[in-house]
Formats: C-alpha cells, structure tokens, sequence
C-alpha cells in the first residue's frame, strides 16, 4: 500500500484548520498543521508534502507572498498550492493563478470542495 | 359631466321576474349574496340560478352608485359579492378595494368578460387586499355554471385568535434578553449539486412567560420600536456563531447567516462587535452571512455602499433576502459587493405549475449567476420545485422540503444524523 499522501495546511484560524485536517484524514491523507507563512516555509524546507492549503487572510505576510517564496525562494516549482479564500471572483481566481497557484478552495467550504481538490492534486485515493 | 343613474334592486325579485314572488325569509345558514354586473339581463339570470341552488340574493346592483347604498355603514355584507370587472361608473377594481378591510369582508365571485389577465390581476387584487375569492368565471351570461361554483366554495372559517396577542413592550423584551428567551431557530440550507447541506438561516424566535413561541412579526416590530433590535440582532448572532463553531470543531462544515437591518449596519459599533464576537470564539466571519433585505438594500446608495463594503471588508459575505418583492434597481444592485441572492418564497412555491414564477425566478437565477452570486431559492417545498429551481441555475435550496426551522440544538442532531452532511431528497 502507498503511504498516505500528505498535505501542509496554513492558516491561523484553528477552527478552520482543524476542520480541514479532519476532512483530509477523512480522504486518507495526512495534514500537518502550521499558523503562520513563516512557519509554512519551514516546514516545506524540511519535509516533503504533496500539497499546501494556504489561507490568503492571515496577518503579517500574505498568502500570495508566502505562495512566490515558495515557488522563487525554495524552488518548489511542481508543489500543487492551494489558496484558500473568500474570494471567488473569475478575475481574482485569475489573479490567483498568476500568483503562482495551483488552484482555490472557495470559503465556505464542504467536504467535497476539499474532496475535489484532493482528487485533482493527488488521484483520487480515497 | 353626465352621471349615469343609480341602478339597484333589492332583496324582492326585480319588476316583470315570470317567478315574481314575495322576497325570500332569510333562513338559519342561508348563505347571501349580492349582484354587481352591469349588464341587467346577466345580473337577473344569476340571481335567478343562484336563488334556485338556496342563495338569499339580497340585492342586485349594475355599477358603483347602485352598491353605495348597500354598503353603508352599519350595514351587513353579504356572504358573497358576485361582480363584474366594468361599471359605466367605475369598476370592480375599485369595489374590491372599497370593501377590502372590512371585518365583515365578503368573499368576492368576478364574472367578466374581460380578458383572462385582466380577471387574473382582479383576482390577484383580492388577495392582496385580503379579499377572499370565490371563484372567477369568463363567462357572465353562463349562470348555472356560476352558480354551480358558488355552491362548491367554502369559505375559510377566519382564524381569529380568540384573544389578540399581548402587546410587548419594552419590559416584556428585556426580560425576554434577562432569561434568554431569545434565540435562533436553524433551517437548513441544501447545496443542489451535492446534497451536501452547507448552511442554516437562522431565524429569530422568543419565548414569553408562559412559554409560548413569538414570531418574528410580533418581535421584530416591537424590538424596532423600543430600540432593542441592534441588541437583539446581537444576541442572535452570537448564538448563530456558537451554533456555527460548534458544527465546525465536529468537523460538520457549515455556514449560517443571520438577517440584519440597514440601521444596525449602519452602526460602527455594531459592526465591531459583530467582528469581536467571531473573534472571541476564533470564528473565522466567513462562515458568516450577514443578511439584508431587497428594501434596504435599495434605499440610499452612499449609505448602503459604505455599510454593505464594510461588513465584507469584515470578512462576513453578504446576502440580498426577499429579492423582488421590492423594488431594485439592476444598476444599484449591481454595485453592492454582495456574494449571494435569495429569490423570495412566493416566485417559489408552486413554481413548476405557473409559467409568469418560472420567467421571474429563470431572470433572477440567471441575474444571480451572471453577477458571480449564490442563488438561493427560498420556500422549496416540492421535488417539483427543486427540480425546476435546479434547472434555472440556482444552487441551493431553503425550505420545508429539506427541513423545517429548528432550535440550535435539534438542528445539531439533525446534522449529526445525516450521512456525511448529505441529504437523502424524499422519493
């Protein structure tokens, strides 16, 4: 059997993390937990993930910078990131995947958001 | 200006009737009825049947003038008023509204022979007015048939309360905060494409003294007029967002929206305890939909901008209720960052059997959809409803077919029941 995929989940907010983490333990995948964009970066300089969810609205440094330091300064070219955000305007998602994005998980999510993406990134393996 | 003659004959068939016959004695139960159709011929004939089938026509009128008389104050109404659409002297338009508010309303028959919108819209008159309607017939000079479907109307017994509803006042409210009296009961909302259900309106309910239910109709009023609804909506949301964590921490992810008014909006404070609360509880306000109503989304643009941006500034989204039951401008529409829209309950129900509901609710689908919008058909309560709202586009569904409003705490189990938050649609 494959070893569970795993994803790095990004956000201060605990109640949403948690929630995602429980929705990818439901697909069979792991989730590591971080609060912060520095953090993120430590995390994806020391471990392998399979994917990022990245929460846009969080204090300090933004979401989409924390997405180009990962692409420019790690070099994480191929790593599937995922914006996660109340914003789901065409124009922004646009914005999004210039940024550097893999795709975007809208607020408020349901199981099957997560599910959707998961499949997308990962085959679906649940 | 030339005023035609009052017409009106009473109670003792008209002169020259071949059945010319003392006026009937009103009998215990005998149902009555007066006649209001211009034509003479048309009225007597009516008359005729309906006396046949055991009406007691008290009076036959052909125009406004005539029925002046009849409605004089302290006079009883009939049972039924049997009318027709045109008078040399106005119309029935205006009869309907003359005796609309009356307690002792009579139901209204309209046989016409205008054109069928024409008669739909009179009928819709009605029941604006709250006029009951008998019946509607296109056919005035066909009296057996009218008579004939007078004879299968059965009025409605009123549902008077036997004594009317204690006033609340401003005491009555605060102890209704004092014992927490004041609390939001849950409806679901189901996403179509998934039947996943995603979210809750949570509608304001209290508890008096005695226990008894009070409903928005009698709260809301009340609370606006001793100024507690800023308090009250307070209130409401910071259950709505304890519901909401609470759902969230079991890993049932669910969204609820709370219905709030242009005024509290317009308060700073309010909006900066609103953000508090969530904070509090480590809400993120996305799972937050601040409701507010085509009304006051449409009144002073400047105002509602400013309000409207800030609460999504927040990080709450932001639903337009009730849409077209006012009066909105596209173009201010268009301009409110607002991230859902609710089509109003009555473009909903019965909507696969009336072809004017489905273009309203087909344009404002499409309208929703095309301004990047959720649309939310409101009051579903049929699979044939869901299946039509489906089609026009919207994308989720409130209403008794899904779920009845519940306490936060049955809407909870509710929830847990569920199969991983999806709904099994009834057969």
């Amino acid at each position: 059997m494959n070893d569970p995929k795993t994803a790095l989940v990004v956000d201060d907010n605990q109640l949403n993390s948690k929630l995602v983490a429980m929705f990818l333990k439901r697909l069979g995948w792991q989730a590591q937990i971080v609060e912060t964009g520095d953090a993120a970066l430590d995390a994806l300089a020391g471990g392998t993930f399979d994917m990022v969810l990245l929460d846009l609205r969080m204090p300090n440094v933004s979401g989409e910078q924390v997405c180009r330091r990962i692409r420019d300064q790690l070099g994480l070219a191929r790593l599937h990131v995922v914006a996660y955000t109340a914003h789901g305007m065409p124009e922004e998602k646009e914005r999004m995947l210039a940024a550097g994005f893999s795709g975007l998980l809208i607020k408020p999510i349901s199981f099957h958001d997560v599910k959707v993406i998961c499949d997308e990134f990962a085959g679906s393996i649940h | 200006m030339n005023s035609p003659a009052p017409s009106i004959e009473t109670a003792a068939p008209p002169r020259g009737d071949d059945r010319a016959q003392p006026a009937p004695a009103s009998q215990p139960n005998q149902r009555t009825a007066w006649i209001v159709i211009k034509d003479s011929a048309d009225a007597q004939a009516i008359a005729g049947a309906m006396r046949d089938d055991g009406w007691l026509v008290q009076g036959i009128a052909h125009g406004l003038a005539g029925v002046r008389g009849l409605l004089a104050p302290g006079k009883r109404l009939p049972d039924v008023l049997v009318i027709g659409l045109r008078f040399d002297d106005g119309d029935g338009l205006q009869l309907i509204r003359t005796i609309a508010g009356r307690p002792d309303v009579p139901a209204v028959f309209i046989a016409s022979h205008q054109q069928r919108a024409v008669i739909e819209a009179a009928a819709v008159l009605a029941e604006v007015c709250r006029v009951p309607l008998a019946g509607i017939a296109e056919q005035p000079d066909d009296a057996p048939a009218i008579s004939r479907a007078l004879a299968a109307y059965e009025r409605k017994p009123p549902t008077s309360r036997a004594t009317a509803p204690e006033h609340l006042g401003r005491d009555k409210l605060l102890s209704m905060f004092d014992r927490g009296a004041l609390v939001p009961w849950m409806q679901p909302k189901l996403r179509i494409d998934t039947r996943e259900v995603v979210g809750f309106e949570a509608l304001m309910r209290a508890h008096d003294e005695k226990g008894q239910l009070v409903m928005p109709d009698r709260l809301v009023c009340a609370l606006a007029a001793n100024d507690l609804l800023d308090e009250a909506t307070m209130r409401m949301a910071k259950q709505t967002m304890e519901f909401v964590a609470t759902c969230l921490s079991e890993g049932m992810a669910v969204s609820a929206s709370i219905n709030v008014s242009m005024q509290s909006l317009a308060n700073f404070a309010f909006c900066q305890e609103l953000t508090r609360a969530a904070e509090q509880i480590d809400l993120d306000p996305s799972w937050i939909t601040i409701e507010i109503t085509e009304t006051d989304a449409m009144s002073d643009l400047c105002q509602v901008i400013e309000n409207t941006a800030r609460i999504r500034m927040l990080g709450f989204n932001l639903a337009i209720d009730d849409f077209g039951t006012a009066y909105s401008s596209l173009f201010q529409l268009s301009r409110i960052p607002f991230s859902e829209l609710k089509i109003e309950r009555a473009f909903v129900s019965s909507v696969d059997r009336d072809a004017a509901k489905q273009a309203i609710v087909r344009a404002c689908a499409l309208l929703g959809n095309s301004l990047g919008l959720h649309v939310v058909a409101e009051g579903v309560e049929t699979a044939q409803e869901l299946a039509f709202v489906r089609e026009c586009g919207c994308t989720q569904v409130q209403g008794y077919l899904v779920a009845r409003p519940m306490p936060a705490k049955l809407a909870i189990e509710w929830l847990r029941g569920l199969d991983d938050m999806h709904f099994a649609m009834p057969a």
